[in-house]
This record gives structure tokens, sequence and C-alpha cells, in this order.
């Protein structure tokens, strides 16, 4: 009886777990929806992609939902942002997913293929939740999409070698694409050049450093911290002193503090979203940029 | 002072050491291509460490000698208050928490906690894992706080309030279900989360199990020391979505061998030996309004039964069976990105206790409510403000009402933690 039942237990974890392996296209989790909009562009229909995290939420505060474990545990790949923007929820969804295929080749850090701005020289808490590595939000730097697309379609090629022909050509044909859009686009945000602007969190930084903007405050008092009475006060200084015309709120972040200042000082309220699917009109990693740059640049 | 320092300069010369070869040792990522690829983070090679300690302050309308002997009839006895969490009217330092956590190599990675109070210094949790099985299975092995339930295996300062659920404190202790063994998880391969896991423990627990065997006075019976793992544990979790509606069900049982002495070798003093049953099912609802907001309604139901002898100091015994039962049920709301505030009701439900068949006449559905609010200035420090309103605690055999207020501050730093759902 006893054997019976042991032999049956196994019978039944030999064929769920072999269920599991036959499936023909390559399974990718991607941390945000930005990174599953570029693979879909390279990869198209030559693999599964689904984004653990939505648009609208704080791309610091993932709830580390159970459901996600069920997700990594059934992945051939993970592709994470990288940059400890994942540090507080992915880690312990990766080691209850106990998926082997994680290991090695089997998760792709994007932060590894950028360079890094803003790499604190004194990494303390007193300066609020800071990332060691560096502002992990390189993506909305359209320039850094280039090397983020390559290194994806790498891996792709690497995992699953029998679908390189399309891989190699989905991405030369969005490198094509992107290359057109890079130069609308700088040619949109070129009137901006030089300008001073204020953002809620340091989020946009990649996106103004690339065109020349200015952000010389933040509406939150530090990273992970909101706004005092008192740090208002001095943010009203700073916009006065640098002659700011534009404040950026992103999509998740309470905007009373922004509505308030933008009101007393008369100036531009921007809501940018950050990431595919964060606003409407955002429906890809295209049309996420070109929103953005529509949004900074109409009056 | 001397000793302190040059241990230190060690410590920096060996950390020095470390970061300098890594540079060489680093393997290269072979993915890359044609990337410029960057070197990984070389303090992947220290353990993340980080340190965290809990302060309160509380304070209670009874005095703190009739407080030290209150308990929870059938339940628990006169003196399990003490060491636990608020424990003194006036100030408190409850525990620091110092975590150390690295992987070993490509097949294990390790976690250890130590718990540090004024006047002492345990590892409280001490566990390797596998990284490297196949099928979805894990393996766990050392010291740790069992998977049985939703609360049992989360440390103090992950809790939403300042003390432990009535039910928890009762059947599994001031420190819960922490044993030294071994388990087993699976993740089943279905789209929804569905895990499944076995313990085998020793079975060290001060309420509800018990290794340490006893002898009454005439040494007429004795029970000896469990000499093997005596503690089994299954549990079985599912969770799955409703858009931003998250919904984490399980259900628990454990059975185990039961030896607790209350002080036999006294007059009128007896001991227990017998097999104890626990029953658990947890729900956890949790509504996710956005980044910051969430309404979470969180419940847990435990069932106890105990079939032995009681041994008494005269040499008699008897026969003792014990159906027991408790919940605690809370709903917190996250209202803002720093605040928390939250509500709990905690029953101590089924009481049934027989000795030689003849029912004890022990109190039943005694209750306790809880509401709490909590501040955040940052992710890394909080300050709760509680009141308890406790009707489940007796003097002897007359009930006492406790009204209790804590204002319990807790602080991190080091490592910046994940949090598990």
């Amino acid at each position: 009886m006893k054997k019976t039942l042991i032999q049956l237990t196994l019978a039944t974890l030999v064929t769920l777990t072999s269920a599991s392996t036959h499936a023909q296209k390559l399974k990718v989790i991607a941390a945000y929806p930005y990174i599953a909009s570029i693979t879909q562009e390279i990869a198209g229909n030559s693999v599964d992609i689904e984004s653990l995290a939505n648009a609208k939420w704080d791309p610091h505060f993932i709830t580390a939902r159970p459901s996600f474990i069920a997700k990594l545990r059934n992945a051939d790949l993970l592709i994470t942002n990288g940059a400890e923007l994942e540090i507080g929820w992915i880690p312990p969804l990766v080691n209850q997913a106990k998926n082997l295929k994680l290991g090695g080749d089997g998760t792709l850090d994007l932060s590894r293929y950028v360079d890094l701005q803003e790499i604190p020289q004194e990494i303390s808490r007193k300066m609020g939740d800071v990332h060691p590595s560096g502002n992990p939000h390189f993506h909305l730097d359209p320039y850094n999409v280039i090397p983020i697309a390559k290194a994806i379609s790498s891996r792709l090629i690497k995992l699953d070698s029998a679908n390189t022909a399309n891989y190699e050509h989905g991405l030369k044909i969005f490198l094509q694409k992107w290359n057109e859009h890079l130069q609308n686009w700088e040619k949109s945000m070129a009137s901006l050049k030089g300008q001073n602007v204020v953002q809620y969190h340091n989020l946009f930084h990649y996106f103004l450093h690339r065109f020349q903007i200015s952000s010389v405050a933040t509406v939150e008092r530090l990273p992970g911290i909101p706004p005092t009475a008192e740090h208002m006060i001095d943010l009203e200084k700073q916009i006065k002193n640098n002659h700011v015309n534009i404040v950026i709120q992103d999509i998740y972040h309470p905007d009373n503090a922004a509505k308030i200042i933008t009101q007393k000082l008369g100036l531009k309220l921007v809501y940018l979203p950050h990431d595919v699917g964060a606003a409407s009109h955002t429906e890809n990693i295209f049309a996420l940029f070109d929103e953005i740059v529509r949004l900074m640049t109409h009056d | 002072m001397k000793l302190y320092f040059s241990l230190f300069k060690n410590l920096a010369v060996i950390t020095g050491c470390i970061l300098f070869s890594t540079e060489v040792l680093l393997p290269q990522d072979t993915g890359s291509n044609n990337m410029q690829e960057k070197p990984a983070a070389f303090s992947k090679f220290i353990p993340d460490i980080s340190l965290n300690a809990d302060f309160s302050g509380a304070y209670r309308d009874l005095k703190q000698p009739t407080y030290d002997v209150l308990a929870l009839p059938g339940y628990t006895v006169s003196g399990d208050n003490q060491g636990t969490l608020n424990q003194k009217s006036g100030f408190n330092f409850n525990y620091a928490e110092l975590t150390l956590y690295s992987a070993v190599d490509p097949f294990f990675d390790l976690f250890t906690a130590f718990h540090l109070t004024e006047a002492t210094f345990e590892i409280e949790e001490a566990y390797v894992r596998t990284l490297s099985l196949p099928f979805n299975i894990q393996l766990k092995a050392g010291k740790f706080f069992s998977s049985f339930g939703r609360l049992n295996e989360q440390h103090p300062h992950s809790w939403d309030f300042s003390d432990q659920p009535l039910v928890y404190f009762s059947f599994l202790g001031a420190e819960h279900l922490k044993e030294k063994g071994a388990q087993l998880t699976w993740l089943a391969p279905v789209s929804f989360y569905l895990m499944g896991g076995a313990e085998v423990l020793t079975g060290d627990n001060p309420m509800s199990f018990g290794v340490n065997g006893f002898s009454d006075p005439a040494a007429k019976h004795i029970v000896e020391n469990g000499l093997f793992p005596e503690l089994y544990i299954g549990y079985i979790k599912s969770s799955f979505d409703i858009e931003n509606l998250v919904i984490l069900l399980g259900v628990s049982g454990a059975q185990g061998s039961k030896r607790i002495d209350f002080g036999i070798t006294n007059q009128d003093g007896y001991a227990v030996y017998g097999i104890s049953r626990l029953l658990a099912a947890d729900l956890t609802v949790k509504w996710l309004i956005d980044s910051y907001r969430y309404l979470s309604w969180q419940s847990e139901f435990l069932y106890r039964n105990t079939i032995g002898d009681e041994y008494f100091s005269s040499g008699t015994t008897a026969k003792l069976v014990q159906n027991q039962s408790g919940f605690y049920s809370q709903i917190v709301f996250r209202f803002a990105q720093q605040w928390k505030a939250g509500i709990r009701y905690d029953l101590m439900q089924m009481n049934n206790v027989t000795a030689n068949s003849q029912k004890n006449n022990l109190p039943e559905n005694l209750p306790r409510y809880t509401v709490m609010i909590e501040f955040s200035p940052s992710e890394f420090s909080s300050f709760r403000l509680q009141y308890n309103h406790d009707r489940s605690m007796y003097n002897g055999l007359s009930p006492v009402v406790n009204n209790q207020v804590t204002m319990d501050a807790n602080f991190n730093i080091g490592t910046h933690g994940a949090h598990k759902f």
C-alpha cells in the first residue's frame, strides 16, 4: 500500500514537472512594463512576455504578491531593471519561486548595460532612501533604450538560439525605428534646452539630463520622504532663484504639494508618465516617449 | 578598548582584501556579446547586515506584581507573562535583532538572526536553504520559525501590532514555533500560487509540545526526554488576485509529543505527557488601493487537541483531554505613505479540559480588543501607539481587566530588507 502510494506520488510529480517543461515559447517575465514593451518589439510572437509591476504603481514599492511567485516559477527568463530598484520586492519572490532556470543566464539585470548617473559620494540614510549604485530610472533616457534592447536581444538569442534570426531582425527593425524617433524627440526638446525644472522625485533625471534641462530641486524632502511645510518654503525660494517654470509630477505620488506651489507661483504643472501604460497614449515604448515629449513641449 | 580597536582594524584589513581581490576573481558574464560590462557590486561578498532595535513605553492601570502573575486559565499559567514584549510598566528595551544573510555558494544560502535583549544573546534563527534542487523544491535546515500558520514565521518588527495574538501566545508561546529541524517546500506547477510544505522538528515548545522529561519526587512515574524529532508539521498555502485584491489562505497542521512540567517536584505540582495536535486556518484579504494605501483583513483560527496523562507530585495520575480553540481577526488600513491604523479582536473560544472524564470548570470566550495607529517617518523607522482592553486574564480564580497603552518605537539600520507579502 505504502509502496503504491509512493509510486503514485512520484508518477504525479514527474507528469506535473514534465508538463511544464514542454512549453515551446520562451516565457519571459519583466519586472516593469517598459521592459516587456521593448522585449515585445524585438521578439514579437516568439516569446510569451508578461510584466510583474503595473505602470500605475510606484516602481520602488511594488507589493510582493504571491501570484508573482507563481509567474516566476514558470519563467525561463526574468528581466529586471536593477540598480536596487527592485530590492524591496523581487529577491524574496525569486527565492520562493524555487526556479533553477532563473539562476545564471535566466536573469538579466539591465542596469549593467548602461552608465548610471548620480552615484552618491557618501551613502547614508540621512539622505533618505538613496540608491548606492546610482539613480535607477535610466530607461527614461531614450538613448539608453538602445543598449537595453541590445542586451535583451543577446540574451534571448542565448536562451533560444533556434529563433536567432527572428531576434536579430526584430532588433534591427526596432533600432531603425528608434533612431527615427530619436531625431524627432531631439528636435522637439531643443526648445527646452537650458531650462530649470522641479520634480516630485528625481524620476526623470536621465531624460532631463539628456536634453540639457536642469532639475534644481524635488518636491519630496528627500528620496522616499514626503514634503513638510518647511521644505515647501525652501522649495519656493529655490524655484524663484532658479527661474523655474515647470514642475514635473509623476502619476503615483500625491500631487497636492505640487498643485499648491504651481498655483501660487503661476507655474506649469506637468504630469509625466514614467512607464508604458502609466497614462493614456503610452501603450508602448515609442508612445511613452512621444507622450513625455508632447507633455513637456505643449503649452 | 584596545582589543576592540585591533579587532576593528583586522576586520577593515580583511574587508579591504576582499574588496581588492574580487576585482580579479569576478567571473565575466559571457552573455554580453559586444556590450561593455560593469563589474558586479563588490559588496555582495560581505553578507547583508541589518540591525533592528525596538523600544517601548507601557502604561497600565494594574500594578506590576499583579500583572506578572496573570494567566489565561487552561491556556497559560502564572509566570508565562515573564519576558514578553512591553512587559514592564514604564520603559522597555524589547530587543535588538541582528541579521546576516548571504549566499554560501551556488548550492546554499545562509540566514542568521541574533535576538539580543539587555541580558541575553540568542541565536534566534540560523538556517541554510538549498538553491539548486530541481522540481521547484526547496530544503531548509537549521533553527528557524516554522511556516505553520500566517504569523508564525514573522519576526516581531513585521507585526502590525506591538504584541502577538492571544491564541499564538496561548498555543505557541511568546516565541512561536521556533525549532531546530528541517523543512521541505514545493511550489505546484499551476498558474496560481499553490505551495505545500512539510517540517520535521525537535518539538521544543513551552506551550504545546516539549522534549524535557520529568519524574515525580518518589520516582514512581518517569517520563524520559524526547530523543528524536517529535514534531511534524504540514501546510498548504494558496493565493490569487482579483485585480488589486490579493487573497492568501492557508491550512496548517502540527502533531507532536507534549511534555510540560508544571513543577511536579513541588508539593501539589504536576506535569503533562501526551500528544498535541494543532490545526490552523488563515485568511488574508488585502486591497491595494494605490502604491501607498491598502486595506487589509487578516484572520487566523487555531484549534488544539491534547490527549495524555497528568502526573501529580503525589505519584497519582489522571487521563487528560484538552479541546481548545481561539482566533484573531484584524483590519489594518494604511491610509497614507507614512500612516497606518488598525483594530484587532482576539477571542479564546473553546476551553474544554477533562481529567479522568471530569470536566474542569474553565472560563470560555475570553476576549481582548486592540487598536493602534502607526507613524513611519521613513521606511526604516516607525512609532506605534496601541491600546489594549484585555478581558482574557485571570488572577487565580478572579477575572481581571487590563487596560494598557503602549508606545512602541522601531528602528532599522543596514541592508534594505525586502517585504514578503
